[in-house]
């Protein structure tokens, strides 16, 4: 679902980057959602040295993470408890068996696609590592907002996907000439907070519910 | 109907009602107890059969977490490969159990499956739940799928986001139905509606009673209808067991499950039928002693009834020897009481008329009701006795001159004197005051006569009243049983006509001899036929003539009624006038007189100047029209009064002295001439005689027929015609019967002389005869003396 997105440009803009605003089917920032932008011409840039996907308060940090085809993502668990994660995506399929801290090597991400990332001691968690082949890719922030760096080519491929989304947005073609086309994803409700420890669980007991 | 089947009827009918209604009261709330409990019983087996299958849901709901948690399975599952998935399907689900096992994609799509109608690639008969379960991680259901009831269990597979669905089936086999049927004690059948026919997929009946439980049962009704079912024999409730599928989105071959659990009613029928039982059992005993206590009541309340009616049938049959005894009485004693009290007074008062009934007033003695009753006694008990009758023959002549009171006390002496003389055990009667009758009995007839005597000489023994001292004349009659009579009315019968003739011949005592009351038939037959004797004109008048002594020469006569009766021949007139009077046809007998006499006189007037004097009674001296008559008489003849004499007794006349000297007074202006007749052998006053109109006195003939020989008459009749004389009257004497008579009387100077000397009485043409010859004689005898 796409809404026309008014006045988009009128943020201070890096140069060479475009800010946009991402709003979900109600008009409202919608955070954490990805935005790459392709234009067919452009190498993918080396991926940096290792991509950190973290495990800390029984969550992935970050939630998402958006890495280059080929990047090494290494799983560090900062948590007391051990983790045991995994992912049965087609786009990358591992285990980490039972570990506390920096035990497994960096994993490389060779295919595209979404990963979902969980762990199989504690259902409550759950990470996506978006892996992409496009140059030019981010994530908005908490106020909805994202910056990507605008690429040299005449035609780019603009794509907006979001990991609670309800259906896949198609690729929108953009001119950097043109107007730049407003991004706008439906989503599902944000889950509910997960209780990471008995604190938290005796937390939202005592107060009944956030 | 009686008081006491009444009374019985009525408990009886009472009882049999109000058990009825107990019955049917007791009947109905404990049938509808029992259905009531069983009803709860339905309602709590439906509950236990919703607890069970949550329960059991919720069981099986845990080990498919536990499986859909399980590592390796989500590896198995995220493998995609339908051969591990195949197996790992079917180890899982022998693991756990289920019934059913498949695995499908995010988007319904079968993966893998245990059921080979469940084929890969095919989407899931009831994928509603897999869009369900989208949003809920787990759906739970029950649904009949082929011809199955089963729970079913959609669950998630989480890696961790949704990769998979896993459908858990477990049936709700008969395994199951006799689980729950065992828990909740109810018969329990899972069933669905297909094309609105109930199809039983499950169920605790046997296959024969299968049908019965579902007589009559209409299941084609809204699915969520939770209503009662009943049929003959059962009473059941369905659920619906989870949420029904909605027909648009349900596939074919997935239909909503029901279960009906149902309770025989035959224990109710039972039951009812036991209490029905028990109801006439105690409807019996009860009726049974209710009718004896009422029957008991009925005798309490009847019985005294019952007395109190023979109690009073006996009052009324005049026995009042037995008091009325209530035995059990309470409220009636008192009346009973009360009639005692009144059958009591009612025998005194009884009593009291009796003794009046039975006693002669005067005299205080027992009367002639009590005598008819001892000799009916007597004549039963055919004991020989004789009865005797004593009459105070005077008793009237003193009552005449004494007057009423002391006549009575006279009669009250009398009658003591008799009880004092007889004997202890002879018993005394009074028929009236002045006739006592005496039984005696074990007596012989002879042996009474001189004992009856004394008796009547004691009667006639002289009273002392006042100053006066009165002489009685007592008769007494006997009679005696079983010699003269057999029974009381002919015993005295008999000897009243005893007695009768006793008084007449002035006999002391007189015994009662076998014929004697001819005579007095034969008085009866004389009154009976006066009345057609007058028709039959047999009775006649005849003539004695009155001569006059100083002419010798015949001017009147007397007529003389004669009754010439065709069978009893010539009745003296001394004895039908009397019976006449008593009969009261005197009148008729006067008229027949004057009107004879009257038309004689009359008719002789021209030939025989002869005046005719006719009798009259002391009856027609009583009636008014006396006077009236015989001058309508004389009117009829063209008679003159001279040529009448009437003739009337000098008792007659004192009868009732006042009305008959009228009577005189009136016949005397008609120009009649009036005699005394009989004059000397009544009460004869002198005073009496002096005002009376009359112009003659006849002295009578007892005293002239002697007078030639007897000087004592001679003297009274002498004097007697100096008496007439001296009162202006003309003096005849009767029955002169010899010359020396009418010598004498001639000599004394007596107007007129009658008698057989002259001639006896004769028939009109005799006398008329006899008349004309006698003056000739008289004549010639006359010429020839001067």
């Amino acid at each position: 679902m796409l809404l026309p997105l008014a006045s988009a440009g009128s943020w201070a803009e890096s140069p060479g980057t475009h800010r946009w605003l991402v709003q979900d089917q109600h008009g409202a920032p919608l955070p954490g959602a990805i935005v790459t932008l392709a234009d067919g011409e452009t190498e993918s840039p080396p991926p940096p040295s290792v991509a950190v996907m973290r495990q800390s308060g029984q969550q992935f940090a970050p939630q998402t993470l958006v890495v280059p085809v080929g990047a090494l993502v290494s799983f560090p668990n900062e948590d007391r408890t051990a983790h045991h994660v995994y992912s049965f995506s087609k786009a990358k399929r591992f285990e980490l068996d039972l570990y506390k801290g920096d035990l497994h090597p960096p994993l490389r991400f060779e295919k595209t696609g979404v990963v979902v990332l969980g762990c199989n001691i504690h259902d409550a968690m759950r990470g996506v590592i978006y892996v992409t082949a496009a140059p030019s890719y981010a994530i908005s922030d908490a106020d909805g907002m994202v910056e990507l760096a605008v690429l040299p080519g005449a035609e780019q491929t603009l794509t907006l996907w979001h990991p609670r989304q309800l259906e896949a947005v198609p690729d929108q073609r953009w001119s950097p000439n043109g107007s730049p086309p407003g991004l706008a994803i439906a989503v599902s409700a944000p889950p509910r907070p997960v209780v990471r420890g008995l604190a938290d669980w005796r937390k939202t007991r005592s107060t009944g519910g956030p | 109907m009686s008081f006491q089947r009444r009374l019985l009827i009525g408990f009886a009918s009472l009882l049999v009602l109000a058990m009825l209604v107990a019955g049917a009261a007791v009947s109905v709330t404990s049938s509808a107890r029992i259905e009531r409990a069983t009803l709860t019983r339905l309602d709590v087996g439906a509950a236990v059969l919703e607890g069970f299958l949550e329960g059991r849901l919720s069981q099986l709901a845990s080990s498919v977490r536990v499986l859909t948690s399980d590592f390796g399975f989500r590896a198995a599952v995220a493998s995609e490969d339908a051969a591990t998935l195949g197996s790992v399907l079917a180890n899982h689900g022998q693991r756990i159990e289920a019934d059913l096992l498949a695995l499908t994609a995010l988007d319904g799509a079968l993966l893998a499956s245990t059921d080979p109608h469940l084929v890969q690639g095919a989407k899931l008969p009831f994928d509603g739940l897999i869009a369900e379960a989208e949003s809920r991680d787990e759906v739970t259901s029950t649904l009949v799928w082929q011809d199955v009831a089963y729970q079913i269990i959609v669950r998630s597979v989480r890696a961790p986001d949704p990769i998979a669905y896993v459908v858990m089936g477990f049936a709700l086999d008969e395994t199951v139905a006799r689980e729950l049927s065992e828990l909740a004690q109810l018969d329990v059948s899972f069933l669905t509606l297909r094309d609105s026919e109930p199809q039983v997929t499950a169920t605790t009946h046997t296959a024969t009673n299968l049908r019965a439980a579902f007589d009559h049962i209409d299941l084609k009704l809204p699915a969520t209808q939770t209503g009662v079912w009943r049929n003959d024999q059962y009473l059941g409730t369905l659920r619906s067991l989870g949420a029904p599928i909605d027909p648009a989105r349900a596939l074919p071959g997935s239909l909503s499950p029901m279960a009906l659990l149902q309770a025989a009613t035959l224990e109710i029928k039972e039951t009812q039928r036991l209490v029905l039982t028990q109801l006439a059992f105690i409807l019996l005993v009860t009726l049974m002693l209710s009718l004896g206590v009422s029957y008991w009541l009925a005798r309490r309340m009847g019985d005294p009834v019952a007395q109190l009616v023979d109690g009073s049938r006996r009052i009324r049959s005049g026995d009042y020897s037995e008091p009325i005894v209530l035995e059990q009485a309470g409220e009636l004693s008192v009346l009973g009481d009360a009639m005692n009290v009144m059958a009591q007074d009612i025998a005194e008062r009884e009593e009291n008329i009796r003794r009046q009934a039975y006693v002669e007033s005067t005299t205080g003695m027992p009367n002639k009701l009590a005598l008819g009753e001892h000799l009916a006694v007597l004549t039963a008990s055919r004991e020989p006795f004789v009865l005797c009758l004593f009459a105070l023959v005077n008793s009237r002549e003193i009552n005449l001159n004494l007057g009423y009171e002391a006549s009575e006390r006279v009669l009250q002496v009398a009658a003591q004197r008799l009880a004092s003389a007889v004997r202890g055990d002879d018993c005394l009667y009074a028929l009236r005051a002045d006739e006592y009758a005496l039984v005696l009995t074990n007596m012989t007839l002879d042996a009474a006569l001189p004992r009856a005597a004394s008796l009547a000489d004691t009667l006639a023994d002289n009273y002392q009243v006042d100053r006066w001292s009165v002489s009685g004349r007592s008769s007494a009659g006997l009679i005696a049983y079983p010699d003269h009579a057999q029974d009381a009315e002919s015993l005295l019968r008999g000897l009243g006509t005893t007695l009768d003739e006793a008084i007449e011949n002035d006999e002391r005592v007189r015994c009662y001899v076998p014929g004697q009351e001819d005579s007095h038939a034969r008085q009866l037959q004389i009154i009976s036929e006066l009345d057609r004797s007058f028709a039959k004109d047999e009775f006649q008048l005849w003539f004695q003539p009155k001569i006059d002594i100083a002419t010798g020469r015949v001017f009147e006569c007397e007529a003389l009624i004669r009754w010439i009766h065709p069978e009893l021949g010539f009745i003296p007139p001394g004895k039908f006038v009397e019976l006449a009077e008593r009969a009261g046809k005197i009148s008729q007998l006067t008229d027949f007189v004057l009107d004879r006499g009257i038309a004689c006189a009359a008719g002789w007037q021209n030939h025989f100047p002869m005046r005719v004097a006719m009798n009259l009674s002391a009856l027609d001296l009583a009636q008014p029209d006396l006077a009236s008559r015989v001058a309508a008489t004389m009117g009829r003849y063209g008679a003159a009064g001279e040529w009448l004499a009437l003739e009337v007794t000098e008792s007659a006349v004192l009868r009732d002295a006042d009305q008959a000297c009228q009577m005189l007074e009136q016949l005397r202006e008609l120009g009649i001439r009036l005699s005394v007749d009989d004059y000397g052998t009544g009460y004869s006053s002198l005073s009496q005689l002096k005002k009376l109109p009359v112009d003659e006195l006849k002295i009578d003939m007892s005293f002239i027929r002697e007078l030639d020989t007897s000087p004592h008459d001679a003297v009274i009749v002498q004097s007697t015609i100096e008496l007439g004389h001296n009162l202006g009257l003309t003096v005849v004497a009767e029955g002169v019967e010899n010359r020396p008579s009418l010598d004498l009387l001639s000599g004394w100077g007596c107007n007129k002389a009658q008698g057989y000397y002259f001639s006896k009485p004769l028939a009109e043409a005799a006398f008329l005869e006899w008349v004309t010859q006698f003056n000739t004689t008289t004549r010639e005898t006359a010429d020839a003396l001067s």
